[in-house]
C-alpha cells in the first residue's frame, strides 16, 4: 500500500515522523540520576518542568529554587526554559538535562 | 556536631557524586574521602580548574574551599571570571584567592560578609556538597578558557 493512501494521510505511515513525537530524556543533579539509569521516553510537547519535578520528588530534593537547566550540544552548553516544552526548546533524540544550582553572586 | 556525625553526614553527600556525573560534566575526581573532595574541572580546550573542598566540622561549618592548578598547585591569582565569584583576595585568614559566595567558609569569614550567616543557608538543597560544588563549577563555566 502506498504511504500516500493509508490511514495515516499523506506521508504517514504508522511509523513516519513517530519519533519526533517523542524526546528520551535523562536528568543529571549531585543527588543522583533520574531516571536512575538509561532514559524516559516522553512526549516532546511536555514541558520540562514536569519531568525536572518528579526527579526532584524521586531525589528527594528538597528546594530547587535557583536551580538552572541545561544541556551540552555540539554548539556548547545551553540552559533551556524549564517552563517551554522540549520541542520549543529545540530539543530532540536522546536528552541529557543537567540540573543544579546556579552560582551565588559574588562580592 | 560529634565527629562520627560530621563524617556520616559527609559520606551520605558524596555517595551521590559518581563516575556518571563526573562523565557527564567532565570533572575528575581526584579524592572523595573524608573530610576532603579533591575535583578538577575541565572543558574542552580551556583551562583546568582544580577545587578541594576541606570539610571538616560539615555541616556547623561550609567548606574551605582553596583553588588550585590542574596539577594540584595553589592557585596564586584568581580564575579570570565575571561573576565576581573567584577573588583575586588576599582573604585575611588564608592570603590567598578565594571562593567569594555563600557555601565558602572563606566567604562567610570574611570582614564583609560577616553578617551573611552560613547557618541561613546551611539546610537548602544548593548547599549540600554537591550543590555548592555545582556552584562553583556553574561560575567557573562562564568564565573557562
Amino acid at each position: 500500500m502506498s504511504s500516500e493512501h493509508n490511514e495515516y494521510g499523506p506521508d504517514h505511515g504508522p511509523d513516519h515522523g513517530h519519533e519526533e513525537q517523542f524526546v528520551e530524556v535523562s536528568i543529571s543533579t549531585t543527588a543522583g540520576f533520574y531516571p536512575a539509569d538509561e532514559f524516559d521516553r516522553i512526549p516532546a510537547n511536555q514541558k520540562v518542568e514536569v519531568q525536572l519535578r518528579k526527579a526532584q520528588n524521586k531525589l528527594n530534593i528538597r528546594d530547587t529554587a535557583g536551580w538552572i537547566a541545561t544541556v551540552t550540544l555540539d554548539s556548547g552548553k545551553r540552559q533551556i526554559d524549564v517552563t517551554r516544552t522540549y520541542r520549543e526548546n529545540g530539543l530532540s533524540g536522546k536528552v541529557e538535562i543537567d540540573w543544579g544550582p546556579s552560582e551565588g553572586g559574588g562580592g | 556536631m560529634h565527629p562520627v556525625a560530621v563524617k556520616a553526614l559527609f559520606n551520605e553527600q558524596v555517595a551521590t557524586l559518581s563516575p556518571a556525573l563526573a562523565q557527564r560534566r567532565q570533572w575528575i575526581f581526584h579524592s572523595l574521602a573524608f573530610p576532603a573532595i579533591d575535583c578538577s574541572f575541565t572543558a574542552g580546550g580551556g583551562t583546568t580548574l582544580r577545587v578541594r573542598f576541606h570539610c571538616d566540622e560539615w555541616n556547623d561549618l561550609p567548606p574551605s574551599i582553596t583553588l588550585h592548578a590542574a596539577d594540584g598547585a595553589f592557585l596564586t591569582t584568581a580564575p579570570a571570571n565575571p561573576t565576581g565569584v573567584f577573588h583575586a583576595g588576599p582573604h585575611p585568614l588564608t592570603n590567598r584567592p578565594f571562593i567569594c559566595m555563600r557555601g565558602s567558609r572563606e566567604y562567610h569569614t570574611h570582614p564583609s560578609h560577616l553578617g551573611d550567616l552560613w547557618e541561613n543557608a546551611k539546610n537548602g538543597s544548593s548547599f549540600t556538597l554537591g550543590g555548592i560544588l555545582t556552584q562553583v563549577w556553574n561560575a567557573w563555566q562562564k568564565g573557562a578558557g
